[in-house]
């Protein structure tokens, strides 16, 4: 069982802080989701836990099973267990869903031993079947045509293959249609186990409703500023963050933006 | 010459050697005449199997022409041997309602420069599914013109070219659609290592009154070395309103989006990148069914591409 320990992180791109003392714990076991309006560093958070080169922790530490894991990098940590389905998963022309997924897998495996590859053919078609993927989706190129939804099935489906020991899963109901998020939603939660910890990130009760979580965390401004069960779900489904905002005296959010100036445009002059 | 057995070990394999015709296949006649060599492939039975011609360039017969027969189809893939400094040509022409699968292979080291001129003609109902890797060592200049003359004639053109060391290897690919309902569909995967320098000029053109025709341009591109160039330049020149036209160019080095995300399933940085490369590759092996023939195309790859 892991466990992984997000402390007082602080995290900034572009001199921008974007996470601001955020801790959170999340053991094998547990299902947590997050969530908060747009903009409040839920994506950052994911990403910075996966390594992203894009962002830079200022202070704070990221531990997995007790190990800093903040200096490692992305491969690293994905064989240590860490796992990241995508809001937007990046498409890969010319290499087959195929090859990729068993060398993700083979990637996952000690050094001393081989990929088994009849087991792995038979364990690909038949989680391609559990997410109801067709035929076909072994030779198709990584995520090149592919429609939202069969982008985020897709996600699941390298997950399931992967085993990861904790997983954060970032909008993975964005782009589905019903049908697809129950097949997403019992896929998920039949992967639950004590050798599991999920992180999901959502807007919308409606995933939730299938993968239900232990925990729910209110995100804003960088910080989880609540954390309760699911009637906190149905609270902001209903209501909005409007009533935390108030309850915590939380202002709403700074406009740093300045009016910048685009130039001129060539303007047309009268004749003389 | 020695001929590598993974291309010849196949029963339906024809081979020049530089002087003559060293076996025959059913369906497929060949000739000798001044400068030139004639393929002639009638109806071979290739729904599954291919031709494999294994060709050497020489200056005695500088000159190719591969013909298909009316109403047949065929698989042919050509492994085309250059050497010495040449310039060479091949004729292809696409009967009437015939089609034929072209899988080329050019290979070899070619000390100062070789100029080759590649003819296409396709006539009425005729398919054309050309895929060419350039994967010779040197100077190689390509002109490739292909005219669809036949009302509905198709032409499916995919081309990779990895260069590697200095190699400078340029292709001009000129489409002419000379006849109503045509259709060209260009595909060029460009790879350069090293300080090798490739260049693609590409024209589709549409004459006036050829209604009803398609021609489109697509090229990608990968810059693998800090001194390796990469330059396309798509053209269309179209003369007529009621057609589909469209180019395409995308160069660029590796993207580091792709990167990120193959590393975070746990690929190193050496994999993802191998990984992503073959995404240029891969598509081209994957065109020879038969698997020593893969395997060979897939070893010469690798063997091209050095350290990746």
């Amino acid at each position: 069982m892991s466990t992984l320990q997000i402390k007082d992180l602080y995290v900034s791109v572009e001199d921008k802080m974007i996470l601001k003392g955020l801790s959170l714990t999340v053991n094998g076991g547990e299902t947590h989701a997050i969530m908060g309006p747009n903009g409040t560093g839920k994506s950052t958070l994911a990403s910075v836990v996966m390594g992203h080169p894009k962002y830079k922790i200022e202070s704070g530490s990221i531990l997995l099973d007790g190990k800093d894991i903040s200096e490692l990098a992305v491969d690293e940590r994905s064989r240590l267990g860490l796992f990241l389905a995508m809001q937007s998963p990046i498409e890969v022309p010319g290499v087959t869903n195929f090859d990729f997924v068993k060398t993700a897998v083979q990637a996952h495996i000690p050094e001393d031993k081989k990929l088994r590859i009849g087991k792995f053919i038979l364990d690909f078609e038949q989680a391609a079947k559990d997410l109801q993927m067709g035929s076909g989706l072994a030779h198709r190129y990584l995520n090149e045509g592919f429609s939202g939804g069969e982008k985020k099935r897709n996600e699941i489906l390298q997950m399931k293959l992967i085993k990861p020991s904790i997983a954060f899963l970032d909008e993975i109901d964005s782009g589905l249609d019903v049908d697809a998020l129950r097949i997403v939603g019992e896929n998920v939660t039949k992967m639950k186990s004590s050798d599991l910890g999920m992180v999901l990130i959502t807007h919308y009760q409606r995933l939730l409703d299938y993968i239900i979580p232990d925990f729910v965390h209110i995100m804003i401004k960088g910080e989880i500023v609540k954390t309760g069960g699911t009637e906190l779900i149905r609270k902001i489904d209903a209501e909005g963050y409007d009533w935390l905002k108030t309850e915590l005296g939380i202002s709403e959010l700074e406009e740093t933006k300045k009016p910048v100036s685009l130039g001129t445009c060539a303007t047309k002059v009268p004749a003389r | 010459m020695n001929y590598p057995k993974l291309i010849t070990d196949n029963a339906s394999t024809i081979i020049f050697n530089g002087q003559e015709w060293i076996n025959s296949v059913k369906g497929i006649k060949t000739e000798m005449s001044e400068k030139s060599l004639k393929i002639i492939i009638s109806s071979h039975k290739s729904s599954d199997d291919p031709v494999t011609i294994v060709l050497s360039a020489t200056k005695k017969y500088p000159s190719v022409i591969i013909e298909t027969h009316k109403n047949s189809q065929a698989k042919v893939n050509l492994f085309f041997a250059i050497r010495n400094q040449l310039d060479i040509s091949l004729d292809l022409s696409v009967k009437e309602n015939s089609s034929l699968q072209l899988n080329e292979y050019y290979y070899g080291l070619i000390k100062t420069q070789t100029k080759m001129m590649k003819r296409v003609l396709l006539k009425n109902q005729s398919t054309l599914s050309m895929n060419s890797g350039y994967f010779t060592k040197g100077q190689f200049l390509v002109n490739e013109s292909v005219s669809l003359i036949g009302n509905n004639a198709t032409y499916q053109g995919n081309s990779l070219v990895i260069g590697h060391d200095s190699d400078d290897i340029q292709v001009t690919q000129n489409v002419y659609h000379k006849a109503i309902l045509t259709s060209s569909d260009i595909q060029n995967a460009i790879v350069a290592n090293d300080s090798s320098k490739i260049k693609f000029d590409i024209y589709g053109t549409i004459d006036k009154t050829r209604e009803k025709s398609r021609c489109f341009q697509h090229s990608k591109g990968i810059l693998l070395g800090e001194k390796s160039w990469i330059q396309v330049d798509p053209k269309l020149i179209i003369n007529e309103y009621d057609v589909e036209a469209g180019h395409g160019a995308a160069i660029g080095q590796i993207n580091l989006d792709e990167v990120y995300y193959l590393l975070s399933r746990g690929l190193s940085e050496t994999q993802a990148k191998r990984l992503i490369i073959q995404g240029y590759t891969d598509p081209f092996v994957a065109r020879y069914t038969h698997p020593n023939q893969a395997k060979f195309v897939h070893k010469a790859i690798l063997n091209k591409m050095g350290g990746f």
